[in-house]
């Protein structure tokens, strides 16, 4: 298996508050990786310190066998995006031009875009279905479209990884799967590595090709959607009593109460 | 659809020119006596006949406009680094602390090399020469202290930045004071006018000393705007884009401390031009900094030269320092901003 990402003994948190210590996990290259747990796991933490948004106290991560400690953030920024949870720019600020923004690590000359760059604009704002607001101010959007205009600016950016925070934060169901769908086929015909985190485990499943589960700071499992949904499992992860169905090949959470 | 403020921006800067050129000709033909038209462009052009006229407009007057425009576009420019950097739009170097720290220094100069500014009739070179560098020390002293304070855990807190800022402010300006309480009665008066903000006694060697460090690191942090409108997202986007968030922060930081430091060093200490300017662009011209920067550069050069004109003429013969009246327009525009932030 090729690893998008290897971490090895990483300890991270906030001030003097560890999240987790000594974590361990690889994440599969090419494939869609979202980790689920409960409130405070460490699931958005372990995101931000292998996108380096924030930094580990020790350990390592590995992006493709290369420590990242070593590479410079630019060079890491034509590797893998983030999209963090919730995002924010100016609400005057031009679609395109905060789409443009995501050339950042490609561009020589920050003050003038190249064709390549237009193209790969073009290419996010297409694939995203952005274009038609290109010239409107962000204050104009509603909450969807603008989930979309960031995802586009992360695409912009041409990495092979991409990270998403709570991706579907805010918005409503169909929304929400609009999200989730363009995610997926960015993984499917573009070839990207996803890895992101996910509240809702019915999306997780229907959306992911690895779950990784965290509780308390710690990994619990790390598998296929099929082997991590189940009512074992999930009474260890979110301490609940859940009744799982198949819906042709995916697991669904039907129905679940406290224990 | 909201109106684009980034439409007519030739005819916008069109309008701020005629302004500074209007505020250049109410300030070069009034003042003890006033001239006429032909008599100003005639000594300008070399073609007067009045050793009174050359003397008084290339000796006098000229250099200050001068100064008031260098000082205003550098504290405008400051100022549009320090609001992009702190995402405050209260952010002023004054309120820094930044202007404190070099009005220290530059007072300690004074007293230690018995050198008046502005007493000075421009020939003593090498001290003129080196109280930008003095101040330059002052302010990066201050910006060193705020930055001690202000920096947790790897990354600045803007927060902390602000708070340490005001404190650092009223410390340096007790030094400062301090410092001048040592000095002989007749320099102390100088020296507290000068602190006031003030370019009445201009020279060229004024100009020369604060030029470079303005044409230099203007130009750095004019080639560095895109920073500025990236600074506009939130820090975690930012280190997305492979920004090294900390150590640009810092560039331009001590950037704009070495411009307050240039102009503190001329014109003493010069509040609220590096709050109105950029905040007016801004409302003229909309957010991107290709234009915000400019804009501020010239809406500060009108500012402080409108503002030193209202000095040098409202009570005249005697004059006011230009900072005070800065205050008095610049105060309530503060306020103003308060009251529109909450």
């Amino acid at each position: 298996m090729q690893t998008a990402f290897r971490i090895e003994e990483l300890t991270a948190g906030y001030e003097n508050n560890t999240i987790f210590e000594n974590l361990n996990a690889s994440i599969e290259y090419g494939k869609i990786t979202t980790i689920i747990g409960p409130n405070g796991c460490g699931k958005s933490t372990l995101l931000k310190t292998i996108g380096r948004i924030l930094k580990k106290e020790h350990g390592h991560v590995y992006l493709q066998d290369q420590d990242m400690q070593k590479l410079s953030t630019k060079d890491i920024a034509k590797r893998l995006a983030i999209l963090a949870q919730s995002p924010s720019a100016p609400p005057q600020l031009k679609v395109g031009e905060l789409i443009s923004y995501g050339r950042y690590p490609h561009r020589k000359n920050v003050n003038r875009l190249t064709p390549e760059d237009h193209e790969m604009i073009d290419w996010a704002m297409e694939v995203t279905q952005t274009a038609e607001f290109a010239d409107r101010e962000l204050s104009q959007l509603s909450g969807g479209q603008r989930q979309r205009v960031w995802l586009a600016m992360a695409l912009a950016q041409k990495t092979d990884i991409l990270l998403l925070d709570e991706p579907t934060t805010y918005l409503d169901m169909a929304h929400q799967i609009e999200v989730l769908k363009i995610v997926q086929k960015i993984n499917k015909e573009h070839g990207c590595t996803i890895v992101m985190v996910l509240h809702e485990i019915n999306q997780a499943a229907r959306f992911s090709d690895t779950i990784l589960a965290m509780k308390a700071g710690e990994v619990l499992a790390n598998g296929k959607p099929k082997e991590i949904m189940t009512a074992a499992y999930l009474e260890k992860i979110f301490n609940i009593q859940a009744k799982i169905v198949d819906d042709d090949g995916t697991p669904v959470c039907l129905s679940y109460d406290t224990i | 659809m909201p109106k684009n403020k980034e439409n007519h921006i030739w005819l916008k800067a069109t309008i701020l020119f005629v302004i500074i050129f209007l505020s250049f000709y109410l300030h070069v033909t009034n003042g003890m006596f006033d001239m006429t038209i032909p008599d100003v462009v005639k000594t300008l052009f070399g073609m007067g006949d009045n050793p009174k006229f050359s003397l008084v407009i290339f000796e006098f007057r000229l250099p200050r406009i001068v100064i008031a425009i260098l000082v205003g576009v550098g504290l405008a420019i400051a100022g549009c680094v320090l609001q992009g950097i702190t995402k405050n739009d209260l952010a002023d170097p004054g309120i820094l602390g930044i202007n404190a720290g070099a009005g220290a220094a530059v007072s300690f100069f004074m007293l230690v090399f018995q050198f008046n500014a502005s007493r000075s009739d421009g020939s003593e070179w090498l001290k003129i020469m080196s109280m930008p560098l003095f101040g330059l020390v002052g302010g990066v002293l201050a910006a060193g202290i705020i930055f001690a304070f202000a920096y947790k855990h790897g990354r600045l807190d803007v927060e902390r930045l602000l708070l340490t800022g005001i404190a650092i402010n009223s410390g340096f300006g007790a030094l400062a004071l301090y410092l001048t309480l040592k000095m002989s009665e007749k320099d102390f008066e100088i020296a507290a006018l000068w602190q006031a903000g003030t370019i009445y006694n201009a020279n060229w060697a004024f100009i020369v000393a604060m030029l470079p460090w303005l044409i230099i690191l203007g130009i750095y942090i004019y080639r560095k705007k895109y920073l500025l409108d990236y600074f506009q997202l939130e820090e975690s986007t930012i280190v997305s884009l492979g920004i090294n968030l900390e150590r640009e922060k810092i560039k331009m930081l001590l950037a704009s401390v070495g411009i307050v430091s240039a102009c503190v060093s001329v014109s003493g200490s010069i509040g609220f031009i590096g709050l109105m300017a950029p905040h007016i662009a801004r409302q003229i011209v909309g957010i991107r900094h290709r234009f915000v920067v400019p804009f501020s550069a010239l809406i500060g050069a009108a500012l402080l030269l409108l503002s030193d004109f209202i000095a040098k003429t409202i009570f005249a013969p005697s004059e006011l320092a230009v900072g005070v009246v800065v205050s008095i327009i610049g105060i309530p525009y503060f306020l103003y901003l308060l009251v529109k932030a909450r």
